[in-house]
């Protein structure tokens, strides 16, 4: 029997339909994928499913056979949990305590807790899915794949049994993990699976979503469109069923640069996780430079760009020694879009506008103070050519989808003419047809002359658009591909082949 | 709107970015089709459009009200007499202001006031000129706002706690230098100046309003005014994108202190007397119009118009309700219920924005 079916199940929020009459039903013991676009429906889903929202009238939850009375109440008592992309862990407290908070530890509040009873549990879950975790290790310590488990820990504790006839919800688990990294999650879901456990995932992922699923279900403008036997699938097709329409070669032909300019030179750069970081990239060229996670790549583009220190080596860019500050790296022409654009990027307060033009606002300069129509003007033309929907100069930066938010960093980013282009994760949480448009600016970008640096853990995405890769192990360039070596598979082996070995040419 | 992150611990988010990229596609649907109609409830359409304009609202519907109420409270001769007494609140309060917008707390303000407005009656009665007591005076205000801002900028003390600090410190000089008593001797010219008057109102409401005007101009018009806002809002990406970061923060004390300074000029001069103990409830007016003003016209962003209202509405309405008959006490009371309530009123206008796409 089904251990979940979902039938006719629609939303609507006053008067916007986003679900419409969608059908999925889960095998227990069976990995089912959910795919589609960045507003497809994924997420009303999983809130219905979590009982945040309650559907339209007319739809119906099943589990294990028994209508369950909508909205759900309670989903932990019907043997459901769901791990958000925010994991909600505390990172100064310890594992156990992150995995027992969520039952109360099963104490009334003012009883002590029991400390030898929470490692125990912590250590015979662990066991049970053959990992290998100290329940007193804090979780900030963890690396960002092992958060993630202890988020799956945590939501089987939750449910007590962790065996036959519960539901895991995971929304986007590996969206933030580097492609090593969430090797260690599949396969407790694939152990979980095998205990009778059903498995609902959500990921953009396609390549993993593949791999793990038994079955692949697209919703596409909240329809549910297909539903597919991953094994008879492959991921052309799945992405045509995501969009409604064929992307052609999702990644075009690299133009190849012939051009051996040196626009950036880094010499025995080291700072906090570096030692010895040397390497050069030149006019038009994209320069890809990948590793697991940890490994140091995610550190070198703000150590280019100034915002964190040094500790020794030399960064010249286009021949002029470049100090480690911010401004020094702007002046001579090194731009960075920042991975966590939130974060490091954006004032969350401000509007498209006021984040697009904010590093070059004396441009808009008149006797009488900013030019605003200027301005505004200024921004509706990038939004044009950058595609950047909706086309709207004065809507606040968080009513974008993340895609579009990427699309206006870019685009600031290119407005300053840059040198040197840094990038780090540039399509992390970015929509498949969002992802093209983005990749397309930065290969224009490098046509232009730019030396552009991709720093991902996205091999694929690495593997197609990069001229040259090097692969980053322990802080230090371990291996570098070039020309028709930078594929995928090679890129892979070599992050994680343990052993520093083969350089290439 | 709380300037400062004051959490104690931090929670595990992998990629915030990645949360927002899934949650608020609301308006960007692939072709950006939804109506603006559909896109807000009409209650969230209704408090959006309204929202920013509820604090001037409240000040005309407050003052209709106690002129219906009183009749002695509608005529010119109060308004003035309001306006006029308001002059050195709207000092404090653009002095206020300023840091504000970069983050930064200054509480400093009121007390920088009255150390300036004290030194002046102190040196003058020492023999000193008027000149010479005036500029010692406003030279206080930067020196303070420079040691603020190494409190703060260069050393890295919440801002919240380093300018009590100041405060502190300041209040017990004040004390030292006038050994508590009334400070009555200002210079002649001095007193002729704050009493001289434009179109029925005295210099310091001049002084006060230029002063607005300019602050205004910088904060709406210039790099720098969207620079401090952005400081404000988030440090770490100003840095980034280049911002003088730290010199930003540091010139928003020194003005503040400077500011505060003038506005202890206008205080001694208008009032030709200070009492060193007077500078508290100088303190809570400003503060209070500060974020009430960052809850009008432009939303969540501390703003000249909307403190100059705020300013204005604090008054009518402490003054209403001593005319109705009470007592002093409920000047306090007023301004703390109005901060809160707007806070409350803050919050509430930012959900129903947020509440469509939140359901998405």
């Amino acid at each position: 029997m089904d251990a979940v079916v979902l039938k006719n199940v629609s939303k609507s929020f006053e008067g916007v339909t986003v679900l419409h009459g969608v059908d999925l039903s889960i095998l227990p013991g069976q990995i089912h994928g959910l795919v589609g676009e960045n507003g497809s429906g994924k997420s009303t889903l999983v809130k219905i499913l979590g009982g945040i929202h309650t559907p339209d009238r007319g739809s119906e939850l099943f589990l294990h056979g028994t209508p369950v009375s909508l909205p759900v109440r309670n989903s932990q008592r019907h043997g459901m949990a769901i791990i958000h992309q925010d994991l909600a862990l505390v990172e100064s407290m310890s594992v156990a305590d992150n995995v027992g908070i969520a039952t109360g530890f099963e104490r009334r509040p003012l009883s002590p807790i029991r400390l030898r009873r929470e490692r125990r549990i912590v250590a015979a879950l662990s066991k049970r899915f053959g990992l290998t975790l100290d329940p007193d290790q804090l979780v900030g310590e963890l690396s960002p794949g092992e958060q993630s488990i202890v988020a799956v820990l945590r939501a089987l504790r939750q449910l007590g049994t962790g065996g036959s006839g519960d539901l895991i919800v995971l929304d986007e688990p590996t969206a933030a993990l580097p492609r090593g990294e969430s090797i260690k999650l599949l396969e407790l879901l694939r152990t979980m699976a095998n205990n009778g456990t059903a498995v609902l995932y959500i990921s953009h992922r396609m390549s993993e979503v593949l791999s793990i699923c038994d079955q692949i279900s697209v919703l596409r403008s909240g329809r549910m469109v297909a539903t597919r036997n991953a094994a008879e699938s492959n991921e052309a097709e799945i992405v045509e069923l995501m969009l409604g329409l064929a992307l052609g070669d999702f990644y075009t032909e690299k133009h190849v640069s012939r051009n051996e300019t040196v626009r950036l030179d880094v010499l025995a750069l080291g700072s906090g996780g570096l030692s010895n970081v040397t390497f050069q990239a030149h006019e038009g060229e994209i320069l890809g430079i990948t590793g697991l996670a940890g490994m140091g790549q995610d550190e070198i583009p703000y150590v280019i760009a100034g915002g964190r220190n040094r500790s020794a080596g030399e960064i010249q860019v286009d021949g002029t020694l470049v100090d480690g500050s911010v401004r020094a790296a702007k002046r001579a022409g090194v731009q960075l879009v920042p991975g966590n654009r939130q974060r490091d990027a954006f004032w969350l307060g401000g509007t498209a506008k006021e984040n697009l033009t904010l590093p070059f606002l004396s441009r808009f300069w008149s006797p009488w103070g900013i030019n605003s129509s200027r301005e505004r003007d200024f921004t509706m033309k990038q939004m044009n050519s950058y595609g950047v929907r909706p086309k709207s100069p004065l809507l606040q930066i968080t009513k974008f989808s993340g895609g579009n938010q990427q699309k206006i960093v870019m685009a600031r980013a290119m407005s300053q003419h840059p040198n040197v282009l840094l990038l780090h994760e540039p399509t992390q949480g970015v929509d498949a047809g969002a992802k093209k448009e983005i990749l397309e600016v930065v290969r224009r970008a490098a046509e232009a002359g730019t030396a552009v640096v991709v720093f991902s853990s996205d091999s694929e995405e690495v593997a197609q658009v990069c001229h040259r890769v090097h692969i980053m192990r322990y802080g230090s360039i371990a291996a570098t591909l070039s020309g028709s070596d930078v594929t995928e598979d090679r890129i892979i082996s070599l992050c994680q082949r343990s052993l520093v070995a083969e350089s290439g040419k | 709107m709380v300037a400062e992150d004051v959490d104690g611990f931090r929670v595990t988010q992998i990629d915030s970015s990645d949360v927002a990229s899934e949650e608020p596609p609301s308006v960007a649907d692939r072709d950006g089709v939804v109506g603006d109609s559909q896109r807000r409830s009409r209650s969230g359409f209704l408090l959006s459009r309204v929202g920013p304009w509820a604090v001037p609202i409240f000040l005309v519907l407050l003052f209709i009200g106690f002129s219906i109420a009183t009749p002695t409270f509608g005529t010119v001769d109060n308004a003035r007499i309001i306006i006029t007494n308001q002059a050195v609140v709207v000092l404090l309060g653009m002095a206020i202001i300023v840091p504000l917008r970069a983050g930064d707390f200054d509480l400093s303000v009121s007390s920088v006031m009255i150390v300036s407005g004290a030194t002046i009656g102190v040196l003058h009665s020492n023999g000193h000129s008027g000149l010479t007591a005036i500029a010692v005076a406003v030279l206080i205000g930067p020196v303070v706002g420079l040691f603020n801002g190494i409190l703060v900028v260069k050393i890295g003390i919440d801002s919240f706690i380093a300018t009590l600090g100041t405060l502190t410190i300041i209040t017990g000089f004040v004390s030292l230098m006038t050994k508590g008593a009334l400070i009555t001797t200002f210079p002649e010219g001095l007193t002729n100046f704050a009493e001289h008057r434009i179109l029925d109102f005295p210099m310091p409401v001049w002084v006060g309003w230029a002063i607005a005007l300019a602050l205004w101009y910088v904060f709406e018009k210039t790099p720098a005014g969207r620079y401090l806002l952005f400081i404000g809002g988030n440090r770490g990406s100003a840095q980034l994108a280049g911002l003088r970061v730290d010199g930003y923060r540091q010139g928003a004390f020194l003005l503040s202190g400077t500011l505060s300074a003038i506005a202890g000029v206008m205080f001694a001069g208008g009032l030709g007397s200070v009492d060193p103990s007077s500078g508290t409830s100088y303190l809570l007016p400003p503060i209070t119009a500060a974020f009430l003003g960052a809850s009008a016209i432009t939303i969540g962003r501390f703003n000249v118009v909307g403190t100059l209202f705020a300013i204005y509405m604090l008054a009518v309405g402490i003054t209403g309700l001593q005319l109705l008959g009470l007592d002093r006490w409920i000047a306090n009371v007023f301004n703390g219920v109005c901060l809160l309530l707007a806070m409350a009123f803050a919050i509430l206008l930012k959900n129903a924005s947020a509440k469509w796409s939140a359901q998405r």
